[in-house]
């Protein structure tokens, strides 16, 4: 059995939207295991972002625990999760909010930035390697605005590699590129998850990628489906 | 860290609009403070330099017990006799922090031109001290453009016992003593005016008649030769001023007493200790004096007066200034953070911790800051350079024939007040991104990683 990097327990959250509390999660247990290739699937407002929001430490849940690995998140100062995120989880983001004014180099580099246990060499050797990881080598000093859709997505994908996280997380990763492009992308992270032996979550609407997944998990209406 | 900078120095780039407008506010609030401090130290200096050379005041003055106050009044009881000037004299001839010293003689009385008489205040000099007064390099350098004498001679150019006198301008018009020492011809007698025919007749020489109490009581009478005009720069003054020597007054007020000494220092950042040498070497000959600052408010009420108003004047000036800046960077940085609300999520995702974030925001600021100071300070020197050649002639209440706007910048000041705005720059920015800082990275990308 591979090792659980991500545990949830009985986690739920609730929104506050005026007076009314709107539970995104019900009582949630989940767990994620070292190498999978996991699709998070569920139809629009079932609860698949806030479930990623759990798994990443960027939002806080109402009730119940998360672990990553031993630690217990939420037992974590602000600080602390921080550092967490960055040495061992790698996002990828929708739009994939890269900085404009710097270069795909630079971009990729960003998170290795506050890292004070990277040197400035092995920086320099992890960024190359995740640019040429991803086939970006030749755009390494272009801009974002001098890329297209696709190409700015795997500079987004080297930039969550950069800091060999052990979790990859990905909310709808293709939802801003042409099916033709998706696909490539995906294609991209599960050889990743197969050479690299990266764990990869994501959550999609794209039911073509279903049968390249390792694990589905449903969610619907905040419950997680068998 | 190195790469912050860089990375917020690109940022600048990401809207120029907003930014530009920001620096330009900045630039342009620096550089009015420049003009604003430049005013401030042209004026004060300007004040100090007529206070302590052109009225003589000195660095230091030296008066008998309670004689500023009381000197007026009892003039005899209260100023240096014949023994207090020895020890006066010999203590400040050994201290070697003094420049030149000068017993000063001061009074009233009444000025005639042979028909009519008009009250005087005189001043007394020693006539050595009163040309290299106005020589001093001090004098060049705040007051390049006043004028002291407007004719004739100054009265160190005159043997001692002629007498020689200086009139004020607005006197000298009075008295209808337009003709001076240098204009009437040498051989020429006194004349008696007539004086059914004006003014006319008493300009035919250069004599007048001064006439006072005399400080032990009786009435005294000398002549006068008036051998310039001048200005005080100040209209008051300007009725009924005269200049001569300090031997020629003691002769009119019939004593050889002094109102006091006026002592002038080599560097006069060393007032405190001198001044408290000389004290202490005076005590020690057994002499006791009031010693005043020439800053003290009862000494000098004009530069006090003066140099406290334009200080209020420059702090307001520049608080103003300073928080139309500040806002305007609270404002830019306000929206520039709500604008990049995501991208703050996207670095908190990363791993950037909030210390991280303000540093890079607040280093983005600074980088906007300084590049608009340093052209800030670029027009603000081109504009002082500019009404500086434009020589702005202007009338501050009561100077006399105005003066010329002429502006110097100093650059404490100006350094302080740049390092004054980038501090209020970064704490306002410091606030703005801390306030969106406090939502979790889930909100700041929006709810979801988008």
């Amino acid at each position: 059995m591979a090792k659980t990097i991500v545990r949830l327990e009985k986690v739920s959250k609730n929104y506050r939207l005026g007076e009314v509390e709107v539970p995104a999660l019900k009582s949630v247990d989940l767990d994620i295991h070292a190498g999978e290739f996991t699709a998070v699937i569920g139809a629009s407002g079932s609860g698949k972002s806030t479930l990623l929001n759990m798994i990443g430490c960027i939002d806080h849940p109402s009730s119940g625990k998360v672990w990553l690995g031993d630690v217990d998140v939420l037992a974590l100062s602000d600080d602390k999760m921080s550092d967490l995120r960055n040495q061992r989880i790698g996002f990828i983001f929708q739009s994939f909010n890269l900085v404009p004014v710097l270069s795909v180099f630079e971009n990729v580099e960003l998170p290795l930035l506050i890292n004070p246990q990277i040197s400035a060499s092995e920086r320099k050797s992890r960024v190359s390697e995740a640019i040429a990881d991803v086939g970006l080598e030749k755009f390494s000093n272009n801009r974002p605005d001098q890329l297209s859709g696709g190409q700015r997505q795997r500079v987004a994908i080297a930039r969550a590699l950069a800091g060999h996280p052990s979790l990859v997380l990905a909310d709808e990763p293709t939802a801003n590129l042409d099916s033709e492009t998706s696909l490539k992308i995906i294609e991209l992270m599960l050889s990743l998850n197969t050479k690299r032996g990266i764990t990869f979550l994501f959550s999609t609407h794209d039911e073509r990628v279903m049968n390249r997944v390792s694990r589905i998990v449903h969610i619907k209406d905040g419950t997680i489906r068998a | 860290m190195k790469s912050f900078w860089l990375l917020s120095l690109r940022n600048l780039g990401r809207n120029r609009k907003r930014n530009f407008a920001t620096g330009s506010a900045i630039a342009l609030g620096f550089a009015g403070i420049l003009m604003l401090a430049a005013y401030q130290y042209r004026a004060v200096n300007y004040a100090r330099v007529y206070t302590v050379y052109v009225v003589h005041t000195g660095h230091l003055a030296i008066f008998a017990p309670g004689g500023l106050e009381k000197f007026a009044y009892e003039p005899l009881q209260h100023s240096l006799s014949a023994d207090d000037q020895a020890a006066l004299v010999r203590v400040l001839k050994e201290e070697p922090e003094v420049e030149r010293f000068e017993p000063q003689i001061r009074g009233q009385g009444l000025i005639g031109n042979g028909c009519a008489s008009f009250p005087f205040i005189a001043q007394g000099y020693d006539p050595a001290a009163d040309k290299a007064l106005r020589e001093h390099p001090q004098v060049r350098q705040w007051m390049p453009h006043f004028s002291y004498l407007l004719r004739g001679r100054g009265i160190w150019e005159f043997e001692e016992n002629m007498g020689a006198i200086l009139l004020s301008q607005g006197l000298a018009l009075t008295l209808g003593k337009t003709k001076l020492h240098d204009e009437v011809a040498p051989d020429s007698e006194i004349r008696l005016p007539d004086c059914t025919q004006g003014k006319a007749q008493a300009a035919l020489d250069a004599n007048v008649q001064l006439m006072a109490g005399a400080w032990a009581g009786n009435v005294s009478a000398v002549d006068g030769e008036v051998v310039g005009l001048f200005t005080t720069g100040f209209q008051e003054s300007d009725n009924s001023g005269i200049v001569t020597s300090v031997s020629h007054l003691q002769k009119l007020f019939g004593t050889d007493r002094v109102t006091q000494f006026a002592v002038w220092l080599k560097n006069p950042e060393k007032i405190t200790e001198v001044s408290a040498r000389i004290e202490a070497n005076l005590s020690s000959q057994g002499k006791t004096f009031d010693v005043l600052r020439w800053d003290d408010a009862k000494l000098s009420p004009y530069y006090s007066g003066t140099a406290g108003f334009l200080r209020t004047l420059l702090i307001a000036g520049s608080l103003v200034l300073a928080t139309i800046v500040t806002l305007s960077v609270l404002n830019s940085s306000t929206m520039t953070i709500l604008e990049r609300s995501q991208e703050i999520g996207m670095y908190r995702s990363m791993g950037f911790r909030r210390a991280h974030l303000r540093h890079l925001y607040v280093q983005e600021s600074l980088w906007l800051s300084l590049l608009s100071l340093f052209t800030g300070a670029i027009l603000g020197l081109l504009a002082i350079q500019g009404v500086n050649a434009l020589k702005i002639l202007y009338h501050p209440p009561g100077v006399a024939g105005g003066l010329y706007l002429f502006l110097v910048l100093p650059w404490a000041p100006a350094i302080a007040s740049a390092a004054l705005i980038l501090l209020l720059v970064s704490l306002a920015t410091y606030f703005a991104v801390s306030s969106r800082l406090r939502p979790s990275p889930a909100d700041l990308l929006g709810g979801t990683l988008r």
